[in-house]
């Protein structure tokens, strides 16, 4: 689960001693996959690009709790950016100040319709999204770790620091969830294709 | 999925700046300052304890800067000192722990009831607006907020319904920014409840304004970031959101409900 050519245990150890460059480091290394499962939660990427940064300020508040898992954050990382996606405005008023310091989002103006249009029109996109909103917060953090993700079972089990038989409960009855979900659903079926 | 779907290059740019710039402005502040007000905290408590103990030092602590005058000034007779300038010192003492209310001092506001100061539950937003100098709608377009000096300051937030023209649905007190634990300068302007709690107030003290307060759950299901929860006699809530190692309030909302909503201002 690290990240290909960093050295990530180094970097965390800096970023939770307060390094300015090392949190540089980490954001550049996990924001496109942060980004990528955010945008399975929200409906625009300009919201997931959003949620994906106050996953890093979220790390950095929360910098002494962060779980790390085989030598990297990003199974954190994604857990939060399922609850800052749930929490929508109460996470956006608590970033307020560092949000808006942001430039506004200009490409919502030139190629990102085309690149929105996509991402909604995407029947894949919106079942999965659909699929994922239905489910309870925790069976949303274990399908996304262990499905989504690919975490083992027992990765997902330290990042979430829950026993492992808890992980396989709720994976286990999240599955089932969704497989009555996708029943009549050959799309969404397809998209969740490893979920059975 | 998603696989191909990268960040824009320069929005990514400025999410790394504000994050860089947010630890290189909180770096090396937040955790030893805590650590810091907790000790002071702890002397304070240690030394009123080992002096003797009680209300009676508490009050003490207040009355004895002024009394070096009165006591010499108390002549000859013999009778215990402290009758003579305790029931003079008393009413000066109690005076200035209730100022009067300023719409514009939220440090003045008492959260109860309700009410936090001037502002008040269920009353029509025109009237929130006219009772807090600068409550003005946000950036949400929704909510009206007003925060008390530049960011990071004690901030105040009043969603009305979902409705137009719907009445105050909550009151939300917090710093402005979400900082975790502010500053105790920034701490002291907060509003509090008539036990003395507000945004900032450590878990020490929650605990011994409210004995045997209990966390009524998590903030976020399934995570261990705690609030707690005040019944008030008009059938509200005050909701005590505590920060990310539930050390210190950082939220104090009033509403209808027993715990913050997820979603407001939207």
């Amino acid at each position: 689960m690290t990240e290909s050519s960093f050295d990530e245990p180094t970097a965390w150890a800096a970023a939770r001693s307060g390094d300015p460059s090392a949190w540089g480091e980490l954001f550049e290394a996990h924001r496109d996959r942060v980004l990528g499962h955010a945008l399975r939660l929200t409906r625009s990427l300009h919201d997931a690009e959003d949620v994906t940064g106050m996953v890093f300020l979220e790390a950095w508040r929360r910098r002494d709790v962060v779980r790390e898992v085989n030598g990297s954050i990003i199974g954190w990382l994604l857990v939060t950016a399922n609850n800052i996606a749930r929490n929508g405005a109460r996470s956006q008023r608590r970033f307020r100040a560092a949000i808006e310091k942001l430039p506004k989002p200009e490409h919502e103006t030139d190629f990102a319709p085309e690149l929105l249009g996509r991402i909604d029109d995407d029947p894949r996109h919106a079942a999965v999204r659909a699929a994922f909103a239905a489910l309870s917060s925790k069976d949303q953090d274990v399908i996304a770790l262990c499905v989504l993700e690919e975490l083992t079972m027992a990765e997902a089990a330290r990042v979430l620091g829950v026993p492992l038989g808890t992980v396989k409960a709720r994976l286990s009855r999240a599955k089932v969830k969704l497989a009555k979900t996708t029943a009549d659903d050959a799309t969404l079926s397809s998209a969740l294709g490893g979920v059975r | 999925m998603t696989d191909r779907i990268r960040f824009d290059r320069e929005r990514g740019d400025a999410w790394k700046t504000v994050i860089v710039d947010t630890v290189t402005a909180e770096a090396g502040k937040a955790p030893g300052l805590s650590k810091r007000v907790i000790a002071l905290v702890s002397l304070i408590v240690a030394s009123l304890l080992l002096s003797g103990g009680g209300v009676a030092l508490a009050l003490g602590f207040k009355i004895f800067p002024p009394p070096p005058a009165p006591v010499p000034t108390s002549t000859s007779p013999a009778p215990v000192q402290t009758p003579t300038p305790t029931p003079t010192e008393t009413p000066t003492a109690a005076a200035p722990v209730v100022p009067p209310m300023d719409p514009g001092d939220p440090s003045t506001w008492i959260i109860g009831d309700g009410a936090v100061g001037p502002l008040q539950l269920s009353a029509p937003i025109e009237d929130a607006e006219a009772s807090v100098p600068g409550l003005t709608v946000d950036n949400s377009g929704w909510c009206h907020s007003s925060t008390f000096g530049d960011a990071p300051q004690i901030d105040v937030i009043v969603p009305p319904g979902p409705q137009p023209g719907d009445p105050v649905q909550l009151i939300y007190v917090d710093v402005a920014g979400g900082v975790d634990r502010p500053d105790p300068a920034i701490a002291a302007k907060s509003p509090k409840t008539e036990a003395g709690i507000g945004v900032g107030s450590s878990l020490e003290e929650l605990q011994a304004a409210y004995p045997g307060i209990q966390p009524a759950g998590n903030i976020v299901e399934g995570d261990q970031q705690p609030f707690y929860a005040l019944p008030q006699s008009d059938g509200s809530w005050i909701t005590l959101d505590m920060n990310a190692d539930g050390s210190a309030v950082r939220d104090i909302v009033v509403s209808r409900q027993a715990r913050t909503p997820k979603e407001f201002c939207a």
